[in-house]
């Protein structure tokens, strides 16, 4: 058991991590479900095929918390009035850290480090404005990340824990609030368009089309007709086409966000 | 099948307005039989609205989320007909948006659902203080909290058997954070120029069952909506 979970860790470390996790699948049958029994009567067993996205998810999770707590540190950083949202943002994210931790028990990994200046393209803990430009990029990527690791990826795993599915919308949605409050505290609109033009230059790769990314799918200009399950929302509601866009949020692939976040891991 | 029904009346008007209101008609929850649950709107009933989850699954769960679309919508349809004197021009933006979202997602889940969908509701609002614009800011961000919990909650309901396939748990999930958005959006907007944490009270939203979901909204719901074979939550 063990030697097969050390065998799933060696695949996951170093600079591959994209293919990494495409080896772990498809040397880990679903039929080898190794949810380790939990201390705690009341935590589920985690079905292996979860183990990844949550482990993906705690990824996120813990380079947002890291985030919020050095930008609280940084003497004369964040303006006073403000502290109080990147307080309640960091305490948030410590406490959906401490979940994923409990929840994944053992299969855990080990808190990667973290570089925020992305090998010195950034200084956010420097700059107000670049502060909160990653901050923003960082929620809004985790809101659609949880989307897609939770819901597109392993839709029916996830049905069949109805309970760890709950739990990750729970934190799902709060994410999608978190992402609101740093949209409107930089002027934009708390909800997003996936309009190419709104995004900063910096961070425009976290909401751009990428033809290289065509397998992940990621819909982001606002074309018409602005389609969803096969609706065409504006004629059917009556609304603009980016009207239609703001109101839902996609889904992103777990590769193509590990993909984006990477610069600021240091080691994986 | 619910073991444990409400019997009695409910009076729950006044905790999901979040002030001391006058006492009204109330909500009643009617045991209709074993596992049913009938939560009775304002006073008496123009319609009936029948969420039938063992015999229409994930279609029962889709009209359960369009029903409360539409009773946002309805809600920000009011608000905009005659908002509050004290309506800045940024809040009157932002309703307007949001009241777009609503109709793009009711839009999308009426026209999935086609012929399945439940038919219009009826709604009343005339326990909202439309002239105060805290009273409207407050009850918009009950809704919107109330929108999220009652998708978090319904999700544990959702198959994905059936004939709408994955696309319930795929919809919901883009509909329930932009939800979320709204809700931040709207706390926000109730301290105006001074950032508070009210946007994210917890760090884990509820996920509230059907019929605790529905018996807060039915303050302003005048159609009786019939809970029907609720499943009981799952415990895994």
């Amino acid at each position: 058991m063990s030697e097969e979970r050390s065998s799933r860790r060696d695949a996951l470390a170093g600079g591959g991590r994209r293919l990494g996790f495409a080896l772990a699948a498809v040397s880990m049958p679903a039929a080898f479900a190794m949810a380790a029994r939990r201390a705690r009567a009341q935590e589920p067993d985690v079905p292996s095929e979860l183990v990844e996205l949550l482990n993906f998810a705690l990824t996120l999770e813990r380079l947002e918390a890291t985030f919020y707590e050095e930008g609280l540190r940084s003497e004369g950083l964040i303006p006073a009035g403000d502290e109080v949202i990147f307080a309640t943002l960091r305490e948030q994210e410590e406490e959906h850290v401490e979940f994923l931790e409990e929840l994944l028990d053992e299969d855990a990994e080990p808190a990667p480090g973290f570089d925020f200046t992305a090998g010195g393209r950034f200084s956010p803990f420097d700059d107000y404005a670049t502060f909160t430009l990653l901050a923003q990029a960082f929620e809004d990527t985790g809101v659609r990340a949880y989307k897609g690791a939770a819901i597109a990826e392993a839709a029916r795993t996830f049905v069949q824990t109805p309970a760890i599915l709950t739990d990750a919308l729970r934190i799902h949605s709060v994410e999608g609030r978190h992402a609101a409050r740093v949209r409107r505290l930089r002027d934009r609109p708390p909800w997003w368009a996936f309009d190419m033009d709104e995004a900063p230059a910096a961070i425009q790769r976290v909401y751009a089309t990428d033809e290289s990314l065509a397998e992940e799918e990621p819909s982001w200009a606002v074309t018409e007709p602005v389609v969803k399950y096969g609706v065409d929302v504006p004629r059917v509601a009556g609304v603009t086409p980016r009207e239609a866009s703001e109101a839902f949020d996609e889904p992103l692939g777990m590769a193509y966000v590990l993909e984006l976040v990477e610069p600021f891991i240091v080691d994986s | 099948m619910r073991a444990d029904a409400p019997a009695g009346p409910r009076t729950d008007r006044r905790a999901f307005l979040g002030w001391g209101g006058a006492s009204l008609a109330g909500l009643v929850a009617v045991g209709c039989g074993e596992g049913d649950v009938a939560l009775q709107g304002v006073e008496g009933r123009q319609r009936v609205v029948t969420l039938d989850f063992a015999r229409d699954g994930d279609v029962a769960v889709v009209n359960y989320s369009l029903l409360l679309q539409e009773l946002e919508g309805a809600f920000y349809e009011a608000v905009l007909a005659d908002p509050p004197q004290g309506f800045t021009a940024e809040d009157l933006r932002v309703f307007r948006q949001i009241a777009a979202h609503e109709r793009a997602h009711r839009g999308l889940l009426r026209a999935k659902l086609g012929r399945r969908a439940i038919g219009p509701i009826a709604t009343d609002f005339r326990t909202v203080n439309f002239d105060r614009r805290a009273d409207v800011l407050l009850t918009a961000q009950r809704m919107e909290t109330l929108g999220v919990e009652a998708i978090n909650g319904a999700a544990q309901y959702v198959s994905l058997d059936g004939p709408l396939g994955l696309e319930p748990l795929l919809a919901a999930g883009e509909i329930v954070s932009v939800e979320a958005r709204h809700a931040a959006t709207v706390a926000d907007l109730r301290s105006p120029g001074r950032a508070t944490e009210e946007f994210s009270p917890r760090a884990f939203d509820a996920a509230k069952p059907p019929d605790e979901a529905l018996n807060e909204a039915s303050a302003f719901l005048r159609t009786l909506v019939r809970l029907v074979d609720l499943p009981a939550p799952e415990e895994t």
